[in-house]
């Protein structure tokens, strides 16, 4: 059984490649694969589902680069608030 | 009784469904199933704060100590599947903590089953209650193990005030259960029984821990965030 990995919430994965485009004006999905330590598959599809939301949206289609909307901004404040709640607790969000 | 005995009563589950009611706000804002959990262990630990208030009915208790015993059981989980507790051989550990806690179970059920209490056949509910107390003991136990790893870990890794407040709250209602154990234990349990005033001194050390247990937990909560 191994215990040393751990998955993270989608939350978390949002909040990770959030973070890895909010280090950047505009970043490169090549970029973000690395930053967010996701592969190409996981990466696509979460990234669709974020324009989706609303979190991020595309810049410039042919190069595939990202930027992060107000709404991602503002889902990144919020989601360190929970972080550190869940820290006061003890636990990982 | 004095009055501020009765103020406690009032306070104690208020207190303890606005931590449920924080956790449930967080999780409605992230689903994490992670808040969820700890918001239902907190409305079923507020359900057990409602025993006073209720009639003394000896089915009534027991479902509400059950409550407890689940709240417990959850935040053991929650606690049990957090990977974040490093610099600990937590896997080796988590084996050797689960089988203390089953032995634990075990040998507190056989006890109040076989040696402590003969007349189950004449009161069944008699029954009930102390499966349920033995549980719960179990439960205590586990969560202690459990709170002592939580902060010696992160008195080394993160040095979160606000984790600690919550710590010291948690070792608070922790005392309460451990103390409540003396009310089951045959040679206290005697003593308390045929001295009124011992049970009525015990009753307000446990209801103010409980108070201070309750009000650490909530008074971390609603800090202002960056206080690391």
């Amino acid at each position: 059984m191994s215990e040393e990995s751990s998955y993270r919430s989608k939350c978390r994965i949002y909040a990770d490649i959030l973070r890895a485009i909010q280090g950047t004006d505009q970043a490169k999905v090549t970029y973000l694969l690395h930053e967010a330590n996701l592969s190409y598959e996981r990466l696509t599809h979460h990234l669709g589902k974020m324009k989706k939301l609303g979190l991020i949206e595309s810049r410039g289609e042919e190069q595939g680069l990202v930027v992060i909307t107000t709404k991602g901004k503002k889902y990144l404040v919020e989601f360190r608030k929970i972080e550190e709640f869940g820290e006061t607790f003890g636990i990982t969000i | 009784m004095g009055s501020i005995d009765y103020i406690l009563w009032i306070l104690i589950p208020l207190i303890a469904i606005s931590i449920a009611i924080v956790a449930f706000w967080n999780y409605l804002k992230i689903r994490s199933w992670k808040l969820l959990a700890l918001s239902v262990a907190f409305a079923l630990l507020a359900a057990n704060e409602l025993i006073p208030l209720i009639n003394g009915n000896m089915l009534n208790y027991a479902i509400l100590s059950a409550f407890s015993l689940l709240a417990f059981v959850i935040l053991a989980y929650v606690y049990y599947s957090e990977r974040k507790v490093r610099g600990i051989k937590i896997t080796k550990l988590r084996w050797i903590i689960g089988s203390l806690v089953a032995i634990c179970s075990i040998a507190t059920l056989f006890y109040f089953t076989f040696v402590g209490n003969h007349y189950y056949e004449l009161f069944p509910q008699a029954f009930l209650q102390d499966l349920i107390q033995s549980l719960l003991a179990s439960a205590t136990i586990l969560l202690v193990i459990y709170t002592i790893i939580s902060l010696y870990s992160y008195y080394h890794i993160v040095r979160n005030k606000n984790t600690l407040v919550v710590m010291a709250g948690f070792i608070c209602l922790l005392s309460t259960y451990l103390l409540s154990l003396v009310l089951i234990i045959p040679p206290f349990k005697h003593l308390l029984v045929s001295n009124f005033d011992y049970i009525t001194q015990l009753q307000l050390v446990l209801m103010l821990l409980t108070f201070a247990g309750y009000t650490l937990i909530l008074i971390a909560l609603l800090r202002p965030r960056g206080s690391r």
